[in-house]
């Protein structure tokens, strides 16, 4: 859809301005019910595609992205415009900078159309987590979004903005976009800068992309991947990118599918077998420890988590709590954090403390580099991994939600890979790679995308 | 039952003289009026991550060197939990598991210390109490610091106290830290417990913020009078944090600072480990300026200065290199050394004037008293030493011929204190020569005067052992 807004512009057959007006006043009728948006940066964003298509009649737009309207997940830092991660502690903060990923996006000519809702800091796969209120799905009301990108993935999903940026640590990019039909990619751990993503868990979080075609996703992902010197974990996208090769071998993680539904254990099955008559050569790929990935990430997540929130105490930015001493207004302020995010500090300051380090904390650091390793052999048998997104499809609203349902996500999260949730059927399926093999992933999912049309 | 010792060990920050602060570009300096030297990455909000000064990383492995420790060729930055409103992050970014150097050595007082390990971390801002409120300078926040940790190896307030003017003047000389402890620079944390030789370390307690030489020794002294106190009437000493009040010159405990606290050390996500290749060090190495060790065996070997004079040539770098300046061009580095160190405080002095009174000096063309005074003057104005002695009367006479009236009449008047020296009062010479020296109206060398008046006693002498 980029591509061909991008045309529309350049012929004139469609201007920045009224697509921008198109999508603001898409989000004026249905925000109110869906929730997504948190913030819709109107009269900014009217500036913006103004300035575009000046430049568009002029024949000279700042990129294939100029004039394209976007989305960001709250979490994502922008100079001046309310950020709050889904959180009564960042109700009215507004950040004095930028994060790169969104300043690319800017820079480059999209238009910010808004901040998307999202789960508190990112604490939950639902969407029914927000301190602002839940996000409710654009096509089956009552059944959950997913999250915690769950602005980000419904406003994709229901037409309010051409594309957005999410984050995703466990699967929050992945799992809301299985369950509204979108596409939504995880990079490679460190090949997007996340200088200014609100952390959740440095070690695991990365800047994601939801949107509705493999190649819009791509066409963002070049705009994210430069070097940032802010970031000094941000590691280099190779010269030469990871393409399919001619004879694809996939492996598929059957272990996975005896916790599957058996609607999710099908659609890998039918997508197996699709690529398959294809030519594709499709294996199964078994690993071990499989009981321990869950236990594991959240025992790592949670530790990060809390020493990543432990600089909200009210003194320097956000809400303030009462209090006339320091103790006080720490004890006021961290009242205000949600149920579940004081559950993730609870059980990650226990993970780090002297009895839990090595029980706990150390272990979980060793079973990731166990599975580091399994996968690092997974990709000498094959050229990418199928798996579904999510144990389940979406659930009601009302119903529990499993910290188990992330088994699926939770691998290359763990591992660092890149991972696309690319809808398939009635639901997605998942497409994990090797290091920055976000190229080779995007052309299985066109392949898909032929083989199913 | 053998006597009460006391083991101390101390943990020393220093400031690390860098233009920026440790993990983001604000300036670090002493003074800047509050909160204007901040940015987000050192004031932590939400996504802000920290870059690694790379200059600062380049001080402390000079420091690990100039102390003799093992630079080590992987290390890693840590983050360290506690909530005060002085630390935004509430966590600080330090090393704990694998820090830079370790095994590292400084002998003082012919005493060896080891030196346990040497650490980057970043400093917290500041509080500020009043009556009425608590306020909050963040512009310290973020200043880059290396801990240096020695193991409990000294037994007295005054080894103590020496050690860290010695590390001071090592630092200061590295350029790894500007030793201004009045702003900070350096602060010293002191461990100590008390035991009987041969039995386990006893309970230690610490001691923070000592930001003085001579607090770093009463506070000692203070606490190992209070812990010995307690230990006499067969109490316990219990483990705290303490400061040294200097009105009372009691160690105090320390009331806001939990005891103990879990800090839940676990690797900084957001810094990659920290790399350093032989080469690097060996640039560092290559880098580093001359140490105080190194400069006093020149000055005395070259220059053949007194230790007391070396001592205070080497206050400060600037000192020992505008002396050297001065001490290449004069044919009498060691009046040179003494005139510099009495004289010259800060200012820099032109070489070539300094070098010139120090050869007049050496020459005896004027007295010590009166270099003395050009030399102060040099600190402040340019001049011509040879023309300023001239024009004020101080060049001295070495005409003997001035001499023999004024001689002859002295040694006239006192005709029983030339018998009492004739008989043996050699001391009588001093008498002679100062009253020479009051008699005549010009300048004159002492030398001159003292080989003028010991030669015609010893004239008279030996005219008297004739008869």
């Amino acid at each position: 859809m980029i591509q061909e807004l991008h045309s529309a512009y350049l012929s004139g057959k469609q201007s920045p301005v009224e697509v921008t007006e198109a999508y603001l006043s898409s989000i004026g009728e249905r925000n109110p019910s869906l929730n997504a948006f948190l913030t819709v940066t109107r009269e900014a964003a009217l500036l913006c595609a103004r300035k575009s298509e000046e430049r568009y009649k002029n024949r000279r737009p700042l990129s294939p992205l100029d004039g394209i309207p976007f989305a960001l997940k709250d979490n994502l830092c922008t100079e001046g415009i309310r950020t709050t991660a889904g959180s009564r502690l960042l109700a009215d903060y507004c950040p004095p900078y930028s994060a790169t990923a969104a300043a690319r996006l800017s820079e480059s000519g999209g238009v910010l159309l808004g901040k998307t809702n999202m789960d508190e800091f990112g604490f939950g796969n639902t969407g029914l987590l927000s301190a602002f209120g839940a996000v409710t799905h654009p096509f089956s009301p009552g059944t959950v979004v997913g999250g915690s990108s769950s602005g980000s993935a419904a406003a994709v999903a229901a037409g309010l903005c051409a594309f957005s940026l999410g984050s995703d640590t466990g699967g929050s990019v992945r799992l809301p976009a299985a369950f509204c039909g979108v596409f939504g990619l995880k990079p490679t751990w460190g090949s997007v800068s996340r200088f200014g993503l609100i952390a959740f868990a440095s070690s695991l979080d990365t800047v994601g992309i939801l949107a509705r075609s493999a190649e819009d996703i791509r066409t963002v992902f070049g705009f994210l991947t430069a070097g940032d010197h802010k970031d000094t974990t941000h590691r280099q996208m190779p010269p030469h990118s990871l393409r399919l090769p001619a004879h694809p071998r996939i492996g598929i993680l059957t272990d996975l599918l005896p916790f599957s539904s058996a609607a999710a254990a099908n659609r890998i099955k039918a997508a197996a077998h699709r690529l398959e008559t294809r030519g594709m050569a499709v294996t199964e790929y078994r690993f071990s420890g499989l009981e321990h990935l869950i236990p594991a990430y959240y025992t790592l997540s949670s530790a990060e988590a809390a020493s990543n929130l432990a600089r909200f105490d009210g003194v320097r930015f956000g809400t303030r709590g009462k209090g006339t001493n320091a103790q006080e207004i720490f004890k006021s302020t961290r009242a205000l954090l949600g149920d579940e995010a004081k559950r993730r500090i609870l059980g990650g300051n226990a993970a780090l403390c002297a009895e839990g380090f090595r029980e706990e904390y150390l272990r979980a650091c060793a079973i990731r580099n166990h599975l580091k390793a399994e996968m690092t052999r997974a990709f000498e048998a094959c050229d990418f991994l199928l798996c579904p997104v999510c144990p389940r499809d979406a659930w009601q609203a009302d119903e529990t939600s499993r910290y188990e349902d992330d088994l699926c996500t939770v691998p290359a999260s763990l591992a660092g890979l890149p991972a696309l949730t690319v809808p398939f059927e009635d639901g997605a399926v998942q497409l994990i790679g090797p290091d920055f093999a976000e190229e080779l992933l995007l052309d299985a999912a066109l392949l898909l995308e032929e083989v199913r049309a | 039952m053998s006597e009460l010792e006391t083991v101390i060990g101390l943990e020393i920050h220093a400031e690390l003289k860098t233009a920026s602060k440790l993990f983001c570009s604000c300036p670090s300096r002493f003074g800047a009026p509050p909160n204007q030297s901040v940015c987000p990455i050192c004031m932590g909000h939400p996504g802000a991550m920290p870059s690694l000064n790379r200059r600062a990383v380049s001080l402390a492995v000079r420091a690990g060197l100039a102390l003799n420790c093992t630079v080590a060729p992987l290390s890693q930055f840590d983050r360290k939990h506690y909530a005060y409103p002085d630390l935004p992050k509430a966590y600080q970014i330090t090393q704990f598991f694998y820090p830079l150097c370790t095994d590292g050595t400084l002998s003082v007082n012919g005493k060896n210390i080891r030196i346990t390990r040497i650490h980057m971390e970043e400093d917290a801002g500041k509080l500020l109490h009043d009556s009425k409120e608590t306020r909050i300078d963040y512009n310290r926040c973020g200043v880059p610091l290396i801990e240096i940790v020695t193991a409990p190896d000294f037994h007295s307030a005054k080894d103590a106290a020496d050690f860290c003017r010695k590390l001071r003047r090592i630092l200061l000389f590295a350029g790894v830290c500007d030793g201004k402890m009045n702003e900070g620079s350096l602060r010293c944390d002191v461990n100590l417990s008390i035991h009987r030789k041969s039995e386990p370390l006893g309970e230690r307690t610490e001691i923070k913020n000592l930001n003085s030489f001579k607090f770093i020794e009463k506070a000692i002294c203070a606490e190992e009078a209070r812990q010995t106190a307690i230990l006499n009437r067969g109490g316990t000493i219990e483990r705290q944090t303490l400061r040294f009040d200097e009105k009372t010159g009691q160690t105090i405990p320390m009331r806001d600072k939990e005891d103990a606290a879990d800090y839940r050390y676990f690797p900084e996500p957001d810094l990659l480990p920290l790399r350093i290749t032989p080469e690097q060090i060996e640039a560092v190495r290559q880098s580093m300026p001359p140490l105080p060790d190194e400069i006093q065996a020149r000055f005395s070997e070259v220059y053949r200065l007194s230790d007391e004079v070396s001592e205070q040539l080497l206050s400060s770098p600037e000192i020992a290199e505008g002396f050297e300046a001065c001490a290449r061009l004069t044919a009498f580095p060691l009046i040179c050394g003494r005139l510099y160190a009495a004289c010259v405080k800060d200012a820099a002095v032109d070489p070539v004037a300094f070098a010139a009174l120090s050869d007049l000096a050496g020459n005896e063309r004027i007295s010590y008293t009166d270099a003395k005074i050009l030399a102060a003057e040099l600190t402040e104005h340019a001049l011509d030493p040879i023309a300023q002695a001239e024009a004020r009367g101080m060049l001295l006479i070495f005409d003997e011929g001035k001499i023999k009236a004024p001689l002859a009449e002295i040694l006239a008047e006192y005709p029983d204190k030339v018998q009492d020296y004739k008989e043996g009062k050699t001391a009588l010479l001093g008498f002679f020569i100062g009253a020479l020296k009051r008699r005549i109206d010009f300048p004159a060398s002492p030398k001159l005067l003292s080989e003028a008046v010991l030669k015609k006693l010893n004239e008279i002498t030996e005219e008297s052992s004739h008869e």
